[in-house]
């Protein structure tokens, strides 16, 4: 479909602000909003208090579709039944790497390459709505562009809204995301190769230049080349074994199964779990193949770079940054990964290096 | 791939429950249940089993798959869940959910040998294979069979009760080892690793199929290998702490492998391209 | 940088928290920190200690940037030294370092450092002469442009314990700089407000609670191998991290921390949800001062006072006030 061939509508802050107040009358709508002097993705109450601009809130909006704790079955005499309690949710301002994100999730949890489709999970999929927002700017810590993640624009959504002189244009992407946002018909935004331009300016990227960025950050190697022969501790050292990186991540999605039994009926709660807690592998009779803290956050690192580019096809990790910004040991994901390919590049080739050496020499 | 919830357990109710042993290292039971439900298994695979209100364990199939009026499942009591499970009784009523996880590769396996060596528990997932390959429907199609099975000592052995009848069949060989010797013992005494050359087989045309913990395990493929078996015939089940079962919670992932989808039947080849992290 | 929105601004002097530098003359967190000579001497120790080969590490704070505030560091050779920085932004606690290094290291620590060390100390849990303490002179830190958790109620600027003195101006002589002292005394707070005031605000706190155990893991005094809260014996699982597990979890990890907290405020520091509970700790803190005369952090030899007994401790019990309970 060609840029000409797409609608969208462009309407004033305030017309976006009755049609969010519309919208909340059928849906729970989860925003961007300010509480106690930090911006976060959470359920409004008051369209006011919803802010759209170019930051990345805080948390992920993970739990539209994986809450932190949640009721997923309870057992009667009989049978076992479901007991999640679901509502249409529209998530509106979700940033590209947010978007991005739910689809990582989405094919984990019922893409076709996963044997089973966690059905819990395809129930309050089923009824969320995403409209998406970009970044205009990237912050320290973000890397969205090196995982191949255009911070101003994604299609996985079911519409995208773009802040204009004088409001905001609306583009629905999908039949779910049409007449969410009613205005005036215009031509949808121009972005990217399109405009002319191959992205958005940043700090460290004044020209857009970088949108045409050639090689994506992945990990391109096996297990055996990455698993024994990296500096894992070095990677690991100021680690504290907190979880905010997995409580934070958009893509992070273990989780535990947990009873509970009040007044006679037994209810299973889905909660969230981290791999970087010492007792996640921790077995019944009492051995835990993952004692060390450096092995936690191997596996961290490989489940998203490795394992599941390998099981799902798709990396874990769409560069939001936010492990970065909140860990306090310092450990970073970005250079970590980048430093083992570096590592791995030198190794490969330490003929073709020293030659280039010597010829600079 | 069905529209059912995976999570979902199915209903099924306790008909027996036979004590194995009880010893100080170990308090093993069978349980003999039938589902409302029944439904079909492969040797190797196995469930999850929920005790409402305490939580939700993985469990190996122990029994046949060819019988159709109850399964089996050997528990021992280890941590919270399990010691729930071994005050239940006759009658009660339990969930469980499954089948999951890969399955010996039968086929692949006809016309060779078996050999069986499998320590403690460890025989209890064996089981399933161990009594579909005997049934008069299959043997046929299989070579000559030995088993060995270890335990710590004389009370400890599973299953004891299959053992004349698993001796008596057709072309197999049935040992029996302890770890130190016991009074009145008259059989192996001694690591399996240690023995195996003393059991003939035929190495080219021989599949090894072991269980046991780790140190067993990782014993056992060596002397296998050192013989001159080749790591493709080499077959054991892993044991990981799991809570899906289906391949979304992340906890069994050993290397790029959940042992919940691409498991817990692996290969001694398959096994030396994993990271050791179990 | 705001680590919560990740917005950085610009500020005049490259401390690293983003905050207009010339607004913290009016914070009082007491000036008188030349950071730059500090910084200096900090590195030239390192660089010698490792050249000597005395130790194997010197555990620091470097500049990330990314994550919006200094993070630790751990330089293993001279080279290395030079990454190390000190300055306003270096609020990080990292005395639990020592509890996992092997070899002998040392360990660039503030007043507030050197207390959580002094604890673990007289608790047995580390050994004296496995670690150099290079004590930096510290009035207060920033985080999130103001005084971080914990340097309100911070009685000195000199380290309880050092082997190497690097002052407030970069020499080995103590300025002994004037202190905030504006922390509340919860002792105070409490009893001039009702029951319900008192629950509303734990409630408030807990709300934003996600009993993510960040506290716990930053914390000097939680080094149990298995917490309390992790124990399978009673399902103490987070089935609703809601109220009832946060409640158990934060008031009983108080009572654990009563004689031992050394009011470092690392557990405010690291939780991401900005959840302000240290007052509990601080409470039970002056509890403690008051009815046994005794304060953690001070001392690295005295006997932890939940450890020791006497048949004239006050018998202050469950009735509070001077309750005197006879047989």
């Amino acid at each position: 479909m060609s840029a000409y061939d797409r609608k969208a509508y462009k309407m004033d802050l305030s017309r976006a602000k009755a049609s969010l107040a519309e919208l909340m009358r059928k849906y729970t709508v989860v925003a961007p909003v300010m509480k106690d002097g930090r911006l976060d993705y959470a359920e409004i109450s008051d369209v006011d208090d919803v802010v759209l601009d170019e930051r990345l809130p805080y948390k992920s909006p993970k739990e539209v579709v994986f809450p932190r704790v949640e009721d997923v079955m309870r057992f009667l005499e009989n049978r076992a039944e479901e007991a999640q309690e679901i509502k249409p949710v529209l998530l509106v301002g979700a940033k590209p790497c947010d978007v991005s994100a739910l689809r990582v999730l989405d094919e984990i949890f019922i893409g076709d390459k996963g044997r089973f489709k966690d059905s819990f999970y395809q129930n309050r999929r089923n009824c969320l709505t995403v409209v998406g927002m970009g970044c205009q700017e990237a912050k320290p810590g973000c890397f969205c562009e090196e995982r191949g993640i255009d911070p101003a624009f994604s299609s996985d959504c079911d519409g995208f809204l773009d802040p204009v002189d004088g409001g905001l244009v609306y583009e629905p992407l999908t039949e779910k995301g049409e007449g969410l946002f009613p205005g005036t018909e215009t031509e949808p935004v121009r972005r990217g190769p399109e405009a002319g331009t191959a992205g958005p300016k940043t700090e460290t990227d004044p020209t857009g230049e970088g949108g045409k960025r050639a090689k994506k950050l992945e990990i391109d190697a096996s297990e055996a080349e990455v698993f024994t022969t990296m500096p894992w501790e070095a990677y690991t050292e100021g680690c504290i074994g907190c979880g905010t990186c997995t409580y934070i991540c958009p893509t992070c999605h273990c989780f535990n199964l947990r009873d509970a039994e009040e007044k006679g009926i037994v209810t299973r709660t889905r909660v969230w779990d981290s791999c970087m807690y010492p007792k996640f592998t921790l077995h019944a009779g009492g051995h835990n193949p993952r004692t060390k803290k450096f092995e936690r956050f191997r596996q961290r690192v490989l489940h998203k770079y490795l394992y599941i580019p390998e099981n799902f096809g798709l990396t874990a990790c769409t560069g939001c940054g936010r492990c970065i910004r909140s860990c306090p040991g310092g450990l970073n994901i970005r250079n970590t990964v980048s430093d083992i390919m570096k590592r791995l590049k030198e190794s490969k080739e330490p003929a073709e290096a020293k030659k280039t050496e010597e010829a600079e020499i | 791939m069905s529209d059912k919830n995976p999570y979902l357990p199915s209903r099924a109710v306790i008909l027996e429950v036979i004590q194995e042993t009880r010893s100080d290292t170990q308090d093993v039971k069978t349980f003999r249940l039938k589902l409302d439900e029944p439904f079909d298994y492969r040797p190797g695979q196995f469930v999850e089993f929920s005790v409402p209100g305490v939580g939700e364990c993985t469990f190996g199939f122990a029994s046949s798959p060819l019988i159709k009026d109850y399964l089996e499942l050997t528990v021992k009591r280890t941590g919270h869940v399990t010691e729930h499970i071994h005050m239940l009784s006759p009658g009660s009523t339990v969930w469980i959910r499954g089948p999951f996880g890969n399955t010996f590769p039968l086929e692949k396996m006809e016309g060779s040998d078996l050999f069986y060596v499998a320590g403690g528990l460890g025989l209890a997932p064996l089981r399933p294979m161990i009594d579909y390959i005997f049934d008069p429907a299959n043997r046929g199609k299989y070579g000559k069979i030995n088993m060995l099975t270890a335990a710590r000592t004389p009370g400890d052995f599973i299953f004891a009760y299959d053992y004349e009848k698993w001796a008596s069949m057709p072309d197999t060989s049935f040992f029996q080892t302890i770890d130190s010797p016991a009074e009145g013992w008259d059989k192996f005494v001694g690591f399996p690793h240690t023995l195996i050359d003393k059991i003939p087989f035929d190495i080219n045309n021989t599949f090894a199929i072991l269980c046991g913990p780790p140190p067993m395990i990782k014993a056992l493929s060596g002397a296998f290998l050192q013989l001159g078996m080749s790591p493709e015939r080499i077959y054991t089940t892993l044991e990981m702490r799991m809570t899906c079962g289906i391949g979304k919670c992340g906890k069994c992932n050993i290397g790029h492998r959940y042992v919940c989808i691409d498991g817990p039947v692996f290969s001694m080849a398959e096994l030396s391209e994993m990271p050791g992290e179990y | 940088m705001d680590r919560n929105t990740g917005n950085t601004k610009q500020s005049g002097a490259n401390c690293g928290t983003g905050v207009d530098c010339e607004k913290h003359s009016d914070m009082n967190f007491g000036s008188g920190v030349d950071y730059e000579s500090q910084a200096r001497r900090l590195k030239g120790t390192a660089a010698k200690l490792l050249k000597e080969g005395t130790v194997t590490a010197v555990m620091g704070l470097r500049e990330n940037e990314e994550a919006g505030q200094p993070t630790p560091c751990f330089a293993r050779t001279p080279e290395d030294a030079e990454n190390l920085v000190w300055n306003e932004a270096c609020f990080t606690n990292l005395a639990n370092y020592l509890m996992e290094t092997a070899g002998k290291v040392a360990i660039a620590a503030k007043p507030c450092d050197v207390r959580s060390i002094i604890n673990l100390l007289s608790e047995n849990q580390l050994k004296r002469e496995n670690f150099t303490i290079i004590g930096m002179e510290c009035s207060g830190k920033i985080k999130d442009g103001k005084l971080a958790p914990g340097c309100d109620a911070c009685p000195s600027s000199i380290p309880n314990l050092y082997d190497i003195a690097i002052g407030a101006d970069g020499s080995e002589a103590w300025k002994d700089l004037e202190m905030a002292n504006t922390a509340e005394n919860v002792t105070e707070w409490a009893k001039t407000t009702t029951v319900d005031e008192r629950y509303e605000r734990f409630m408030k706190e807990i709300d934003k609670c996600i009993l993510c155990f960040a506290c716990r893991q930053a914390c000097q005094g939680c080094y149990c191998v298995t917490c309390f809260i992790d124990r399978k014996a009673t399902p103490w699982e987070q089935v609703d991290a809601d109220t009832s597990t946060k409640m158990a979890f934060h008031l009983t990890r108080a009572m654990h921390l009563a004689g031992r907290c050394t009011d470092c405020g690392a557990c405010e520091k690291v939780c991401p949800s900005g959840v302000n509970l240290k007052y509990l700790f601080k409470g039970l803190s002056e509890f403690i001062e008051e009815t046994y005369g005794f304060k953690a952090g001070v001392d690295p030899e005295a006997v932890p006072v939940m450890s020791r007994y006497s048949v004239d401790d006050p018998q202050v019990a469950f009735l509070g006030g001077d309750c005197i309970v006879g047989l």
